[in-house]
């Protein structure tokens, strides 16, 4: 749904959840949790060490089940993740390239020849917004830390994703870098609409480029979430970071984004 | 010289076709096990290969317990199953979050040989297991049984990695991403673990437990030093097992030692070369633009 010319294209959330419990072994880490996360929207995912930030995306993603309640997800739905960097297996050799290319393939695509001439622009385009082409023929293995992040990130846009989720993606990054990377991430969210979640530490970065904040704390047990500013008025953000995500909220304009409302 | 030659080189086919058949085992064995080698030693998990070359002696002794016959058929039958068995256990406990790989591995198959042991010596007690033949075979002595097996499985284990090899790669460099786009993670790491079950038990009575063991490691790990893609990887993985195995039974009928034996020392020797010489790993290198050998993975 686009902002200001009034048709509702496509009303339903891109993912949501019920009374979404996530934790190991039936056994819950944070309270019960509704969330509608739209198109278009960027979230950050917040809170202490060990709140739970990793498993509750995982649970989101899919990729372990949940404790009680449900996730729903929009049929169709091409997801691309970006895990922390130690959970990538350095050790596979790889050029960059080959990384990047590892985003947009599929299945046993390989039976189609042409397949790889189709996604071909899609890697050049995501190889180009990041920055990597000096490098992508070098062994993934041989970059420095942050580098590694940017091949991720480009393979990760490498898949026009509708919902593009990291988990830490700019944690070797310096300050400069890492705006620059979330500079790109938030180009790819104006271009696509895409609905970017992201679990970060950076409190200032947060504040420059998130529309929504889901905070999580796992000791307190609770779980807000809402439009960043909301969230960052509440007692338990203040709590945990003081005034810390306040900054820059009036030069944010994000209600631009397609189909994202704060 | 010329006579020499003969001798070294052509005499040695013209001895009989235990000969061709022995190589052609060898050979056989270390196409499938260095091939798929290749995953399990990029998923750390080559000691797996260990584990069910052991497991491969309770399925012996169970299908002596089912069916009361210590035949070939039996034997091998009895191996893969309880190759298949363990492995999907071991994948079970692995994928649980409180529980390391490793310690699955060393848990499930210590614990299915004590059991293994425990039955040979009570129930099984008039069960004739050669415990040489089981850590080392014969490869010269090979059945038709075992060969017409390793026909069947080596191919097979190829065309597998190729149908496979994209979500093999995907889920073998990140497993979360993998899974995150679609790829079906646990089904492909259960897949692999099969596949070498049935690799190494089919490899079993051929070459022996240790053999089977270094095919699928040692090639692996010589690969990984060259390699510069997994395709690549591969490759060189299957051809120094291939050159281990040719070689190692030269060494082995020209000095009349015990085969399997003679291509493994053959193959970590190619190793020890391999690390101390490879272009960006080895301890030999000398200073300056890296040169020599580079395995340039075609472009998938």
């Amino acid at each position: 749904m686009r902002s200001g010319d009034g048709t509702v294209s496509d009303a339903s959330p891109l993912l949501r959840t019920e009374e979404l419990e996530v934790g190991w072994s039936r056994h819950a880490l944070l309270p019960p949790a509704n969330v509608t996360f739209e198109k278009g929207c960027f979230w950050a995912v917040i809170g202490p060490n060990g709140s739970g930030k990793s498993t509750f995306v995982r649970t989101l993603l899919g990729l372990q089940p949940p404790v009680a309640g449900r996730r729903i997800a929009k049929p169709g739905l091409r997801v691309s993740f970006m895990p922390q960097r130690a959970d990538v297996h350095s050790r596979v050799p790889a050029r960059a390239i080959d990384v990047v290319r590892g985003g947009v393939d599929r299945h046993l695509s390989f039976l189609n020849p042409l397949y790889r001439r189709r996604v071909r622009s899609d890697v050049d385009r995501a190889i180009e917004s990041t920055q990597i082409g000096e490098f992508k023929h070098q062994q993934y293995r041989t970059l420095s830390d942050g580098q590694q992040q940017r091949v991720l990130l480009a393979r990760a846009l490498a898949s026009n994703p509708d919902v593009l989720v990291m988990d830490e993606p700019t944690s070797a990054m310096d300050v400069n870098a890492e705006r620059e990377v979330l500079r790109i991430i938030r180009h790819v969210v104006d271009d696509s609409g895409a609905l970017v979640i992201m679990i970060s530490h950076h409190l200032p970065v947060i504040a420059e480029f998130a529309t929504h904040g889901l905070l999580l704390d796992r000791v307190h047990s609770y779980v807000i979430a809402g439009p960043l500013a909301e969230v960052s008025e509440t007692p338990e953000c203040r709590h945990l970071f003081g005034s810390a995500l306040d900054t820059h909220r009036h030069t944010g304009g994000h209600s631009a984004i397609a189909g994202c409302h704060e | 010289m010329i006579d020499f030659l003969y001798e070294a080189f052509v005499a040695p086919w013209t001895w009989g076709a235990w000969m061709w058949r022995g190589v052609l085992a060898a050979a056989l064995i270390a196409v499938s096990a260095s091939a798929a080698g290749v995953f399990l030693y990029l998923r750390r998990m080559s000691l797996l290969t260990d584990a069910l070359s052991h497991v491969a002696l309770a399925g012996v002794v169970g299908a002596y317990l089912v069916t009361g016959s210590v035949g070939a058929g039996a034997m091998l039958g009895g191996a893969i199953v309880a190759g298949v068995l363990s492995s999907l256990l071991i994948g079970k406990l692995a994928t649980h979050p409180k529980v390391r790989d490793d310690a699955a591995i060393g848990i499930v198959f210590t614990a299915v040989f004590a059991l293994a042991v425990i039955l040979l010596s009570t129930v099984a007690r008039d069960v004739h297991i050669d415990v040489q033949c089981v850590l080392f075979g014969n490869v010269l002595g090979i059945s038709d049984h075992s060969l017409l097996l390793l026909t069947l499985t080596a191919p097979m284990t190829l065309a597998l990695i190729f149908v496979f090899f994209r979500p093999l790669v995907l889920s073998t460099f990140d497993p979360l991403h993998a899974a995150a786009v679609g790829v079906p993670v646990v089904l492909v790491s259960y897949g692999l673990m099969s596949m070498v079950s049935v690799t190494a038990a089919a490899g079993f009575e051929a070459v022996g437990a240790i053999l089977v063991v270094a095919m699928f490691i040692i090639p692996a790990a010589t690969a990984h030093l060259f390699a510069r893609s997994v395709r690549g990887m591969i490759v060189v993985s299957i051809a120094t097992a291939v050159m281990s195995a040719v070689l190692g039974m030269y060494v082995s009928v020209w000095t009349n030692v015990y085969s399997g034996g003679a291509i493994v020392v053959v193959a970590g020797l190619i190793y020890l070369l391999a690390f101390l010489f490879a272009p960006e790993h080895g301890r030999l290198r000398s200073p300056g633009p890296a040169s020599g050998l580079r395995i340039h993975g075609a472009l998938p």
